[in-house]
């Protein structure tokens, strides 16, 4: 069907949330209140790598209002990881404190005042142990172990090898090695995270947060509380924003639980910002060689990569966001023959997970050595990126086969809206322009959880109630999936409601991140949407005297299709199903085709994802030479999502991806460190974006129909912020007549960079490579 | 801590209540009075999610002490709206896209209201001045400055359809 | 985020207020806008036992244009002194500090000038939280002896970090000062100590009550610069101000000051007498830089937001383009 025909998808559509939340009807965890409700705080490690000798509380826990006080004793060393191989992170900390952060009791009390005073009260004896804070001192042999079961601190090690590399660069006419690297970038959703624990008499706990996977967090409670899975109730509430950093499970939702069953009180527990930065997740640094490969037209021949991840004091979602850097890569860009080593390594810093950019070293190295590859064969930037993108119908070299891709088209579109390559010729001096391309997965497999339900039933009156597992970060898939069972039902907008993200009542769903929302949930919603239909349709034949095959539903009526003057109202239709003993109940669900045996680290081949999304970005800018501060002017960003389902929110999508992988990502956003201690946990300190720093941005939307989409639909924005980055490199680059290899690129680097110019075709400083690490 | 007193006027309402000195008008907003649209992002004057109106002035509620709004006529984006119906600025940025997870909404809106009831014709620029103070980690900011740029009274153009 | 716990005075006239300062002394700060204040308890950098608010106080607020001066009551809202016409008329250096302050909802309305000046030197060891600063030790300010950003420092090297300080300083402004006992005067030059610790000469009795800046006695020829990773909220990484009366083409005066830098503003006194009663020159800003860089370098620690060896490249950048803005050689080859 082509985009007119449909009655609400591919629409600009404002959003059905959007009203609560102008007038501040909206609520989010920390505006929870209960009856009897307490505050919990946390008590955390001041030191970034120590023993615990002895913890006391008996003085917080005869201070008048406290009503619980938990430590490491209370839970018994039990452990969290994303997978059964990597659970390192112990939920209260027992016997060692590993970053300054790292939880070590908590209390609940009546009040705020009560609850810090408590927690001045805890006495904590501590043996302070050298500790170890960036990847390259972390795995010389000898340094202070973070886990001692860990030699070397090597968390996860990633290897790859496809093809023959090593006759890839025999058959090379130009080959470079060059060292990127970047450091910790960081969240900064606006909403702090908070949880609220509300205890039962029947045994069963709900519980608030802002999170990516309500049933992922539900399955670790369950798990760490040893309560079955259908009394932990994860509830829906609004959330201020992911960005991937809700994804994983963190300490603080099983410490509010523990401290609500023991006070048999509600606990509420919310994070102050210095927190949120610390305690919950942050994303990596990284350092990446790569050596390229090339024939006389561009075309890479071979590539041998090596990364180091600084990890943080636990494993997270190390073998994912290990791997994740390079299959982006490995997407965007035509390969036959690559390698990759990455080494997820463990430092006493805060936890990195996933972020948004993910990976700038990783991504913009490749890049910036691209266009240092076209400038020394003397080939645009565009047309060596044209000449190595990916092309729908092919096969990564892991083995993911891409069956819809709109890489080119993206590449052309920008190249064109910018006017890239007239003003990449023709430019004032210290003005910029650049491109960058990615591609990201449409979805993964997480175990079991990796498919999406839903249930849709009817209301006498013709209205829908959805029910679906798929949560809103904010990104706006309340209103996708509502947009699609409109569609489908053939209802008014108004007349659908949704139940959506709470664990006792929604079935499971793989949660928002891994971009896999619109693709599994949407299509989950499609598909009940579609069978409520046709239960529909076999009561209206009846009283049509028409083959359900002929029949529409549109405008609230189901009518044959050319004659909708003669429809019959669907709240009548829904009736007369009831009183038939046939009462219209939809279900659906959608399971990713992937390949279920690839694993992240012992067998990295197969369809990774069904689906794949692809962008590109165009950034314009200019460099004051003095003082190194870059000003952004214009920058054209187009994303093969799939198919729009509301143009005017993937346009959102798309902005935003600029402001967080292209103006903050690239020009400021970086984590600044005193040994384990981070220097600007605060907003004033970490720089993201603020409006009066923006530039202007045109959003172009790629519609490829990708076959196992909802519509076409695969996922949105987040092709743009990793291009975004990107672009925003190479063009600070093309400003300046410079390789940038360290990033951020804040107006310091800039300026040291311009101070110390190298002639030629190289990076602006010497990184010290990384290197395969031999012992593994 | 002795509590003292404070009345001040509430989205139209006067308010009595008695405060210790320590609290901040947004623990009074958001805690006493219920109005939880008033965000705290921070808490530390940055972010500008706990932006109120006081006497028409935007004001970060977090850094003001609840003592110091004595006799203040305050505006939270809960008094926005009257009689069911949204203000102009609430429905332009429904209109435009221009919340995504809505956290720094409620601070945006205030902060444009104290704009455009000063100028309601702003630039560009003068937007932007204007919520240089509110963070906004989702939208890139374009569509909130579509949506404060077509609840002014210079904006001509047809509003956003489809 | 709780504040401690504290009383809250708000007395209606200055003798009540220095009568509570009197007794109280530096356990009652006084609450102007509170805009760096309240940051300050949060973080547990001061637990007083009570705030003396200036809210009620009708004679600290205004601003006045006399003869031979303009009066900046302290307690004036920051959005008044931009949009005051005297002030825009004579000092439009001083109008863009102002503006330049963090961001209208933060400060214009609810911050004061007086504030301004009386703000707390800034440190990135100092200004984080209780629980920071709990695992790294005290330093000079937080009841320690020594100094975390600069190991054996002799005292505090925190940073004066307020927009309006150098141009105050650069205008040769006066301030006035009260307690219970009476008032002084003094430039705000000597208002600066050079010492986190305790940086302005200012008794915990006394009370900043009024900022004099002497109407030019010639055409006023002004620039102020300010540098700063975004546009708006933060704090200056550097600043500069450049006050000049230029006269028939001749220098009559010049006076550049540079702050943000360490806990006093610098002024590059040996500039001065260098150029005054010279003519404008290109050739004039080599000095000015290499001036300007002598004058940080021993007052530029690593305790900001960027590294030291920026901030003092950027204090010659902000010094070149204050003076030759100010003497109209903008578009001139240096
Ligand atoms: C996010 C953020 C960004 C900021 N950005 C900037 C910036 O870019 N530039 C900048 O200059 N400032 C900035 N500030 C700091 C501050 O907001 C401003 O300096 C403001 O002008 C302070 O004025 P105030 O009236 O609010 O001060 P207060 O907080 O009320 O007072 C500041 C200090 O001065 C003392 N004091 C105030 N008045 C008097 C008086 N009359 N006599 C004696 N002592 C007095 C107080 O006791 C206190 O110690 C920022 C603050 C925040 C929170
Ligand atoms: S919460 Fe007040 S400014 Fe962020
Ligand atoms: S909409 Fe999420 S922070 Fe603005």
């Amino acid at each position: 069907m082509s985009r007119d025909e449909y009655s609400y998808v591919g629409k600009s559509i404002p959003r059905i949330d959007s009203r609560s939340k102008v007038t501040g009807e909206a609520l989010f965890t920390a505006d929870l209140k209960l009856p009897r409700m307490l505050v919990g705080k946390i008590l955390r490690s001041p030191y970034a790598h120590a023993k615990i000798l002895d913890v006391d509380v008996s003085k917080a826990l005869s201070l008048k209002g406290v009503h619980a006080v938990v430590t490491g004793k209370d839970t018994a060393g039990e452990k969290w990881g994303v997978f059964r191989y990597t659970r390192d992170q112990q939920l209260l900390c027992v016997d060692k404190v590993r970053y300054v952060g790292d939880e070590v009791a908590a209390v609940a009390a009546v009040d705020e005042d009560t609850a810090l005073e408590a927690l001045s009260l805890i006495r904590v004896d501590y043996e302070e142990l050298p500790g170890v804070f960036d990847c390259r001192s972390a795995i010389e042999p000898g340094a202070p172990l973070v886990h001692e079961d860990r030699p070397r601190n090597i968390n996860v090690a990633v290897k790859i090898d496809v093809g023959d590399v090593e006759a890839g660069f025999k058959r090379s006419v130009l080959i470079r090695e060059d060292t990127f690297a970047a450091e910790e970038d960081s969240y900064f959703m606006t909403e702090n995270y908070a949880v609220v624990a509300n205890p039962h008499a029947d045994g069963s706990i709900e519980v608030w947060m802002p999170n990516a996977s309500p049933h992922t967090k539900a399955k670790a409670l369950s798990n760490a509380l040893k309560l079955p899975l259908s009394q932990v109730n994860v509830r829906k509430i609004t959330i201020g924003g992911a960005f991937g950093g809700r994804s994983d499970v963190f300490p603080a939702e099983f410490i509010a639980c523990l401290l609500s069953l023991k006070s048999d009180r509600p606990v509420k527990l919310v994070y102050d910002r210095e927190e949120n930065s610390i305690a919950t997740r942050m994303g990596h640094a990284m350092i990446t060689t790569i050596k390229t490969g090339v024939d006389p037209d561009g075309a890479v021949l071979a590539r041998d990569i090596v990364s180091y991840l600084d990890g943080g004091a636990y494993s997270s979602t190390g073998p994912i966001a290990t791997s994740v850097p390079y299959l982006c890569h490995e997407q965007a860009y035509r390969l036959e023959n690559v390698r990759f080593h990455g080494y997820r390594i463990y430092t006493n810093k805060p936890v990195r997970g996933m972020i948004r950019i993910h990976g700038r070293s990783f991504a913009c190295g490749i890049d910036t050595q691209l266009d240092m590859i076209a400038d020394e064969l003397g080939i645009d930037p565009v047309a060596i990126r044209l000449r190595n993108a990916r092309r729908p119908g092919e096969t990564t070299p892991t083995g993911s086969y891409v069956a819809s891709c709109g890489m080119v088209e993206c590449i052309e579109k920008t190249a064109e809206a910018s006017n890239f390559l007239e003003k990449r010729e023709k430019r004032p001096p210290n003005r910029g322009i650049g491109m960058g391309i990615n591609s990201v997965q449409t979805g993964f497999p997480l175990g079991i959880r990796g498919g999406s339900q839903a249930f849709i039933k009817f209301h006498e009156d013709g209205g829908a109630t959805v029910v679906s597992g798929v949560v809103d970060n904010g990104q706006g898939n309340d209103q996708m999936l509502v947009q699609i069972a409109a569609e489908e039902l053939g209802v008014a907008l108004d007349d659908v409601r949704l139940i959506s993200a709470d664990t006792e009542v929604t079935p499971t769903d793989a949660g928002s991140y891994s971009m896999i929302s619109t693709f599994g949930g949407g299509a989950a919603v499609k598909a009940a949407a579609e069978d409520a239909r046709a239960q529909l349709f076999e009561v209206a034949s009846e009283m049509l005297e028409a083959d359900p095959s002929d029949l529409v539903a549109r405008n609230r009526k189901i009518f044959v299709r050319g004659a909708p003057d003669v429809g019959i109202p669907i709240a009548k239709i829904v009736r007369k199903a009831l009183i038939l003993g046939r009462p219209i109940m939809g279900r659906g669900s959608f399971a990713p085709d992937v390949d279920q045996r690839r694993e992240w680290i012992s067998n990295p081949k197969g369809q990774l994802s069904q689906a794949f999304s692809f962008g590109a970005t165009v950034a314009e800018v200019d460099v004051d030479p003095e003082t190194g501060r870059v000003q952004a002017l214009e920058v054209a960003c187009a994303q093969d999502c799939g198919f729009a389902v509301n143009p005017m929110l993937v346009e959102g999508q798309f902005e935003g991806g600029v402001a967080m992988g292209g103006q903050g990502g690239m020009l400021g956003e970086e984590h600044r460190w005193h040994q384990g201690h981070v220097l600007n946990p605060s907003l004033l300190e970490y720089k993201i974006p603020i409006i009066k720093d923006m530039p202007a941005i045109t959003p172009i939307i790629v519609e490829t129909i990708d076959p196992g989409g909802p519509y076409g639909a695969k996922e949105a924005g987040m092709s743009v912020a990793m291009s975004a980055a990107q672009a925003y490199c190479n063009a600070v680059g093309n400003a300046l007549g410079i390789y940038f290899n360290h990033y951020p690129l804040t107006p310091e680097r800039i300026l040291d960079a311009i101070e110390h110019k190298k002639p030629g075709i190289q990076t602006a400083w010497e990184l010290e490579p990384a290197r395969i690490i031999k012992s593994e | 801590m002795k509590k003292q007193l404070l009345s001040m006027t509430v989205n139209g309402e006067e308010v009595n209540l008695a405060v210790t000195p320590n609290t901040t008008l947004l623990e009074v907003l958001r805690e006493d009075l219920g109005l939880t649209g008033v965000k705290e992002g921070c808490a530390e004057g940055v972010c500008g999610a706990c932006t109120v109106l006081m006497d028409g002035n935007p004001v970060r509620s977090c850094l003001t002490l609840a003592l110091e709004a004595g006799g203040a006529d305050i505006v939270t984006v809960e008094g926005m709206a009257t009689g069911g119906n949204l203000h102009p600025i609430q429905q332009a940025f429904i209109e435009h896209g221009a919340v995504q997870c809505g956290f720094c909404t409620p601070g945006m809106i205030l902060a444009s209201k104290a704009l455009l009831d000063r100028n309601s014709d702003p630039s560009e620029d003068e937007i932007k001045t204007a919520l240089a103070g509110n963070f906004c980690r989702c939208t890139g900011y374009r569509k909130i400055l579509e949506a404060v740029s077509a609840a002014s009274t210079g904006h001509t153009e047809p509003r956003r359809k489809e | 985020m709780r504040l401690p716990p504290f009383a809250y005075h708000a007395p209606d006239t200055l003798d009540k207020a220095l009568k509570i300062k009197a007794e109280l002394g530096a356990s009652a700060p006084i609450l102007a806008g509170g805009t760096d204040l309240l940051v300050h308890l949060k973080h547990r950098l001061a637990s007083p036992a009570a705030v003396i608010s200036l809210k009620n106080i009708r004679t600290l607020k205004g601003i006045e244009v006399g003869a031979d001066s303009l009066v900046l009551r302290a307690g004036t809202p920051l959005r008044e002194v931009a949009a005051h016409e005297g002030v825009i008329r004579n000092f439009p250096l001083l109008v863009k500090a102002v503006h330049s302050i963090g961001a209208v909802g933060i400060q214009h309305f609810r911050g004061t000038i007086g504030g301004n000046l009386c703000l707390t030197p800034r440190c990135l060891f100092y200004n984080q939280s209780l629980f920071w600063r709990t695992g790294k030790g005290q330093c000079h300010r937080t009841g320690g002896k020594d100094c975390l950003a600069l190991k054996g420092s002799e005292s505090c090297q925190a940073i004066c970090s307020g927009d309006t300080v150098p141009v105050l300083a650069a205008l040769s402004a006066q301030v006035t000062i009260a307690s219970a006992g009476g008032m002084r005067t003094a430039p705000v030059a000597e208002f600066f100590t050079g010492k986190g610790e305790s940086p302005f000469n200012m008794t915990p009795e006394e009370i900043l009550t009024e900022i004099r800046i002497p109407l030019p006695w010639g055409p006023l020829s002004s620039s102020y610069q300010r540098l700063s990773f975004r546009s708006a909220v933060d704090f200056p990484l550097i600043n500069a101000a450049v006050a000049a009366i230029l006269d028939k083409g001749k220098v009559e005066s010049f006076r550049l000051v540079i702050s943000s830098a360490g806990p006093a503003p610098v002024i590059l006194k040996e500039l001065e007498s260098a150029i005054k009663g010279q003519k404008p020159d290109p050739a004039m800003l080599q000095p000015v830089r290499e001036a300007a860089i002598k004058a940080v370098e021993g007052a530029i620690i690593e305790n900001a937001s960027a590294s030291k060896e920026y901030r003092v490249k950027l204090a010659a950048v902000a010094a070149v383009r204050a003076a030759s803005e100010a003497l109209g050689l903008e578009n001139q080859p240096s």
